[in-house]
C-alpha cells in the first residue's frame, strides 16, 4: 500500500514553494462531457457523450504571510497571469517523484485572491481561500524533479 | 501544458520577488 496522512502535501507556484502556508488542497480533474447522442445511436435508449476539454481546478487554503517571497507576494506578484503549479502527494527533504508519489504539474489562472477578509474575525490567523481555474490540461508524471 | 518550466510567466513571477531565476528544463512532453 501507499496511503499517506495527507498533511505533507507539496505545492509550488511559479516555482516558488508555499507548502508549509497550505492547510487544505484539492486538485480535482475534470473534463466536460459532450453529447453526441445522435439517430443512430438512440437504440439503447439514453443519451451518449465522449470525452471533452479539461476544466480543471485548484482550490488552496492558505495561511495568509505577507514575509518576502512567501503567500500574498507570490500570488500578488502572479495576479492576473497564468503560472505553474506543481503538486505532489508527500513533500520532503528529498522529494523523489515516483508511481507511489507522482508529479501533477498544470497551468493555473490567478484569477482571484482574498489577501483580507477570510475568515475575518478576531480569534484565527488571516487565511485565503481560493479556487483557481486551470488553463491546461493535468500532467501526470511517475518521474521528474519536484 | 506549456512546453518549458518555469515558463516566461513563472519567471516574470520570481523577477517580481526578486528571486534567482533557475534554468529553464524542458517538459517530459516536449522531450518525447
Amino acid at each position: 500500500m501507499a496511503i499517506y496522512l495527507d498533511n505533507n502535501v507539496g505545492l509550488k507556484i511559479a516555482t516558488v514553494d508555499l507548502s508549509a502556508y497550505v492547510t487544505s488542497i484539492s486538485l480535482t480533474q475534470t473534463f466536460d462531457e459532450v453529447e453526441t447522442t445522435a439517430m443512430s445511436t438512440s437504440t439503447s435508449a439514453s443519451h451518449t457523450f465522449a470525452k471533452g476539454l479539461e476544466a480543471s481546478t485548484l482550490t488552496v487554503d492558505f495561511l495568509n504571510d505577507w514575509a518576502a517571497s512567501q503567500v500574498q507576494a507570490t500570488l500578488q506578484a502572479a495576479y492576473g497571469t497564468t503560472v505553474t503549479a506543481l503538486i505532489v502527494p508527500v513533500k520532503s527533504a528529498s522529494t523523489v517523484i515516483s508511481a507511489t508519489n507522482p508529479l501533477y504539474t498544470v497551468s493555473i489562472l490567478i484569477n482571484n485572491l482574498t489577501p483580507v477578509g477570510s475568515p475575518g474575525t478576531p480569534s484565527d490567523y488571516a487565511r485565503s481561500s481560493m479556487t483557481f481555474t486551470c488553463n491546461s490540461s493535468v500532467a501526470y508524471a511517475t518521474s521528474g524533479t519536484w | 501544458m506549456a512546453d518549458k518550466y518555469p515558463t516566461d510567466a513563472d519567471i516574470e513571477v520570481l523577477k517580481k520577488l526578486g528571486l534567482p531565476v533557475p534554468g529553464a528544463t524542458t517538459t517530459k512532453k516536449d522531450e518525447e
